[in-house]
């Protein structure tokens, strides 16, 4: 039975739904110490004095480090190209003259009990001269006060064809300014970190929600100058990510660290307040936008700048988020003339990371509120703008004359207008609008918002995989790329199984270990198709060897022989088991009959590497509804098209989908990591910051399209992690904008229930 | 104990708000007392016209009273509003009451349905405090450090009774934004003994004596509510916060009031 194409169950749920997974903090070893980190209360200031002495007075405190206990340990690297003038952007491990956002580590208390270490952490006390933040990215250059650094990292700028000349011919200009709160993905694992060190072996052994094992470990070897070969990375389950966790933070260098010096066990976990202040935030950002428009509604150019609020300093993404913000900001449709500007902008926040749809997300708010805009200023139809203006299938493969991060942006397939095409009959929205057309006429204020988007997938360089199968023929797979939680072990045990010939579920694999596979690192993780395609390439691999050893050891020359539920039998022949797969293991092994051949038994490899990106796109739409006595916004249907290339298993990709949707909800809607005007954060639990449940939330609608396979893998799978997210948030300003018959009415995410409620009442008295 | 440890002894009953409050440090009691233990504690009483609460009367306990009437039904539908299921199955009544959130559905109750409590000091003695004199202001009660909360007595409401209840808030559990009880008498087509509370939009819960005296007497119209909601909407001095500024409280207000009368009026 073939196994790809169908939506079957999780290998890995088994564990997951019996409350039997394992996460990070569920490991301890004994003596292990507990570290609590101090972190600076205050915003921005001047950093005079850490006086550790009555820490010491709490029983069962070992250690207390300040910068000075670890002045050789560099400052957290970016991974990918960036400025070389980046440099004084990084963030020391340990805050030591200045302190830039609340929450910045300042010093690391190690004790025999996580209630000492908190109870410890309180008597750290720190003398800190505060001086005024900075909380506006778009606000003035220079930052006097911040004179070791300039207010802009880095500027990140894109373009092709002739602005002057598109806007010059243009019909109509339209222009919008709009901005997102920032937000981060807050997922219900916070991070945590456990490491032991063996002096036996000489090895830090680390279980950390690292997105990339390898990295990881390269990463943490280069700034304690260790081998690679001293620390290996074990990532175990994850509760959530999208992005919160797993890149090198400065807990990361400190528990690894502290290991080794204090030869003890160390482990940290993050408490919730913490971490909606000190782990990585995103999405905040300002931005102006203009398109040139012909008579007709054809776009001519467009011309958009960004300010990106990167926080106090840039963290291991770099220039990722500014890099596919403006490199995507062109989205699915034609046009002759393009600029895309990003300002790097620190402010004293919590540092800046990604998020699921990092940048695209954004770059679809910009680009689809300037189309309802367009909409709108043109008195046109907000479908028919879209549609007129996307790429048609014959323009594709389709160069946009842009990079992101150094790989260029050529758009691989896609056949847009189909999918708006079969999203609208799927789910009969023709019909759908009219109802609510007709409701609004009647008084009530709902609305039907869509916004169009490409993404990208296929994002990090190469991707291993060993293949090995014991005597007793079960098939084990071995990655060092971390199971996100999105499904990867059983799209991988689903290939696996066709090719090799055996059940998928007792296709074994184990991910995230740095010690069971060598592999090298890249500084972005390999994304899950390049795992599977190298997946597939070692299980072709293996069905060879095994095809080849059975024909031996059966003196069978034809090629009749086929693999079924682990037996290799002849094809035409529908009784007697001639061969196991174990009987083929046990032979390739040494003792064995075929062990001339090697000796290794049966075991392959696969590697991948990235021929360059893939673009996924899809389609949000949403219908909003307004209580008019509240201005709350509800969505009732939400309606998700995308196109992945190939589902390998269907169901996986809408829970990827859905989830994504579900979160963008959120995000558009409720939650945000605000401020205040000292910039101390406004959320520090999970009544400030509303995640919103089940009940407030619509089952998503989910349309798989395979319409536009990627040429890029041999199974032409595009990635379905972010589509979801992409353009939910645009669908859902447009949304509310019908539903309130006041275009342009949202410039901001996530709206604000008493600005409707407001705006509402201003019509009234109007 | 309460008398010996003064304010560094802190009651425990369902520890659905104290346990917070310690977890983020903000309470820091030296001693804490578990009520927990105490038998017969948990189960209501009807006596001279009164339902009497004791201290470990769980929120979920309210879902299923054994005793029928007004009281039951509108008790067991505001315990719905509380939290979620485990919070509910934990905390208690008498807690609520003594942590004083000013968007607690029992604060809110206890204020409008006339809710008298019982509370003992080990070397005072009992005194009793009528709901409404209770509260003083936001987290904030009559309670004296060494003082115990060991009962709440609600009044019986007779059969003709009508109520509506409407809380506000943007996700389900959430401690309301803005909420409106009214109970009153069905009197021919009039309205009579017309009590009307909001919670959550103020320090404290508190009826509101000018909507009252305009219902009373009167016969039930969509008109009249909204002219109410309207009147409660410019009454009240709504508190600000993150969740909501004092203008759109008072929004919030008028959305309440006027969907708790309409729901009376079923
Ligand atoms: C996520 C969440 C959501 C919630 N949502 C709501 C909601 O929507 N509406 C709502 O009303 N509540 C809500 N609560 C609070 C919940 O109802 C609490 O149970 C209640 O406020 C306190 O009751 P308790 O028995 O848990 O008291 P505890 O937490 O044990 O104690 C609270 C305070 O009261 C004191 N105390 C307790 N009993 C007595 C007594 N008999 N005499 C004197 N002092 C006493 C304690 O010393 C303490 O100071 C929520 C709680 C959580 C965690």
């Amino acid at each position: 039975m073939k196994h790809s194409g169908r939506s079957l169950s999780r290998i890995e749920d088994r564990a997951l739904v019996t409350g039997r997974g394992r996460f990070v903090a569920d490991f301890a070893f004994p003596r292990q110490l507990h570290m609590r980190i101090v972190r600076s209360p205050v915003a921005f200031g001047r950093l005079k004095d850490v006086d550790t002495s009555s820490a010491f007075d709490v029983a069962g405190v070992v250690a207390v480090w300040t910068a000075a206990d670890i002045a050789a340990i560099p400052p957290i690297p970016v991974r990918g190209p960036a400025p070389a003038a980046i440099a004084s952007f990084l963030q020391p491990i340990l805050a030591r003259d200045l302190v830039r956002y609340v929450g910045e580590p300042v010093a690391a208390v190690f004790a025999e009990s996580a209630a000492a270490a908190d109870d410890a952490a309180e008597r750290v006390a720190l003398d800190i001269a505060p001086l005024e933040p900075t909380l506006d990215p778009a606000g003035p250059i220079p930052n006097v006060m911040d004179a070791a650094r300039s207010n802009e990292a880095a500027t990140v700028r894109k373009a092709f064809g002739d602005l002057g000349s598109a806007f010059q011919s243009a019909a109509h200009v339209v222009a919008i300014e709009v901005d997102l709160a920032r937000d981060g993905a807050v997922p219900a694992e916070t991070r945590s970190l456990l490491a032991q060190w063996d002096p036996a072996r000489d090895i830090v052994d680390l279980w950390a929600p690292a997105r990339s094992a390898p990295h990881h470990r390269d990463t943490l070897a280069a700034m304690l100058g260790l081998p690679r070969a001293g620390i290996a990375v074990h990532v175990p389950n994850l509760g959530g990510g999208s992005g919160a966790h797993g890149e090198i933070d400065p807990e990361d260098v400190l528990v690894t660290h502290a290991a080794r010096v204090l030869a003890r066990p160390v482990a940290w976990v993050e408490d919730r307040r913490e971490h909606l202040h000190a782990a990585a935030q995103t999405r905040g950002m300002t931005a102006k936008a203009r398109a040139a428009v012909g008579p007709d509604g054809t776009l001519l150019g467009l011309d958009v700048d960004v300010m990106i609020d990167a926080g106090a300093y840039v963290r291991a993404e770099g220039m990722m988020v500014a890099e596919f913000l403006t490199a995507m900001l062109p989205g699915p449709y034609r046009f002759k003339a393009f600029r895309g500007t990003a300002h790097v902008r620190m402010t004293n926040r919590t540092p800046a990371g990604s998020f699921r749809a990092a940048g695209r997300a954004e770059a679809t708010f910009v680009r689809e509120r300037l189309l309802d805009a367009v909409t709108a200023a043109l008195g046109a139809d907000p479908f028919e703008i879209r549609t007129r203006n996307l790429l048609a299938p014959e323009d594709l493969p389709h160069d946009r004359h842009l990079a992101a991060l150094g790989r260029p942006i050529v758009y691989d397939s896609g056949r847009y207008q189909h999918l708006v095409d079969q999203t609208m009959k799927h789910f009969s929205l023709e019909l759908l609008r009219q109802r609510t057309d007709d409701r609004r006429a009647k008084g009530e204020l709902v609305g039907l918002g869509c916004a169009a988007f490409v993404d990208v997938a296929g994002m990090g360089e190469a991707a291993h995989v060993r293949l090995s199968v014991d005597r007793i023929g079960i098939v084990e797979i071995v990655t060092a790329a971390s199971d996100l939680g999105e499904g990867m072990p059983t799209t991988i045990a689903q290939v696996v199984a066709d090719i090799v010939g055996v059940d998928y579920d007792t296709v074994r694999v184990r991910t995230g270990e740095t010690d069971r596979i060598h592999t090298v690192s890249s500084p972005v993780p390999p994304s899950a198709e390049l795992v599977i395609t190298a997946a597939q390439y070692a299980a072709e691999a293996a069905r060879e060897l095994i095809l080849d050893a059975a024909q031996a050891l059966l003196d069978d020359t034809g090629d009749r022989l086929t693999i079924q539920s682990g037996r290799i039998r002849e094809a035409d022949r529908h009784f007697g088991v001639a061969l196991s797969l174990g009987d083929i293991a046990a032979a390739l092994e040494p003792g064995g009959l075929l062990s001339d051949r090697g000796g290794r038994g049966l075991v392959t490899e696969g590697s991948a590497k990235a021929d360059g990106l893939s673009f996924p796109y899809g389609v949000h739409i949403v219908l909003a509804e307004i209580d008019k006595q509240t201005g709350m916004v509800r969505i009732p249907r939400a309606f998700v098209a995308y196109d992945v290339g190939n589902a390998v298993n269907p169901a996986l990709v809408e829970s990827q989908l859905a989830s994504g949707a579900l979160e963008g909800i959120a995000g558009a809607l409720y939650t945000a990591l605000d401020v205040s005007g000292l910039g101390d954060p406004r959320a520090i639990n999970y009544a400030d910051y509303p995640v919103p449940t089940a009940c407030e939330l619509p089952d998503i609608e989910v349309l798989v399209s395979e319409a536009a396979p990627t040429p890029l893998n041999p199974l032409g799978i595009k990635g379905a992690m972010d589509g979801g997210f992409t353009g939910i948030g645009a669908a859902i300003a447009s949304a509310v904008d019908a539903a309130l018959s006041a275009p342009g009415f949202v410039t901001h995410l996530p709206i604000s229930p008493a600005r409707i409620m407001a705006q509402i009442r201003a019509r009234e008295t109007a | 104990m309460l008398s010996q440890h003064g304010d560094d002894a802190r009651l425990l009953a369902g520890g659905q708000s104290l346990v917070p409050t310690m977890t983020a440090r903000l309470a820091r009691p030296t001693v804490l007392i578990d009520l927990n233990r105490i038998e017969n504690a948990a189960l209501p009483t009807i006596s001279a016209g009164r339902l009497r609460v004791p201290p470990l009367m769980r929120h979920a306990d309210f879902e299923r009273l054994s005793a029928n009437g007004p009281l039951s039904t509108i008790l067991a539908e505001l315990s719905g509003h509380i939290g979620h299921l485990p919070i509910r199955m934990r905390g208690t009544f008498c807690g609520a009451l003594a942590h004083a959130d000013p968007a607690a559905e029992w604060c809110l109750a206890s204020v409008v349905l006339g809710a008298e409590l019982l509370v003992r000091s080990m070397t005072r003695g009992v005194r009793n405090i009528e709901a409404a004199d209770f509260f003083e202001s936001m987290m904030d009660t009559t309670l004296a450090d060494d003082e115990m909360i060991i009962e709440a007595q609600i009044p019986l409401l007779p059969a003709a009774t009508r109520y509506g209840f409407s809380e506000i808030c943007r996700r389900s559990g959430d401690y309301a934004l803005a909420s409106t009880l009214v109970v009153y008498q069905r009197d021919e087509d009039e309205m009579t003994k017309v009590r009307l509370g909001v919670g959550g939009v103020e320090a404290t819960p508190r009826r509101i004596p000018e909507a009252e005296a305009m219902l009373e007497r009167r016969e039930p119209t969509r008109q009249l509510f909204r002219e109410v909601a309207d009147l409660v909407a410019s009454a009240v001095d709504p508190v600000s916060d993150l969740a909501a500024d004092a203008d759109y409280r008072r929004e919030l207000t008028r959305a309440a009031v006027s969907r708790a009368l309409d729901r009376s009026f079923r």
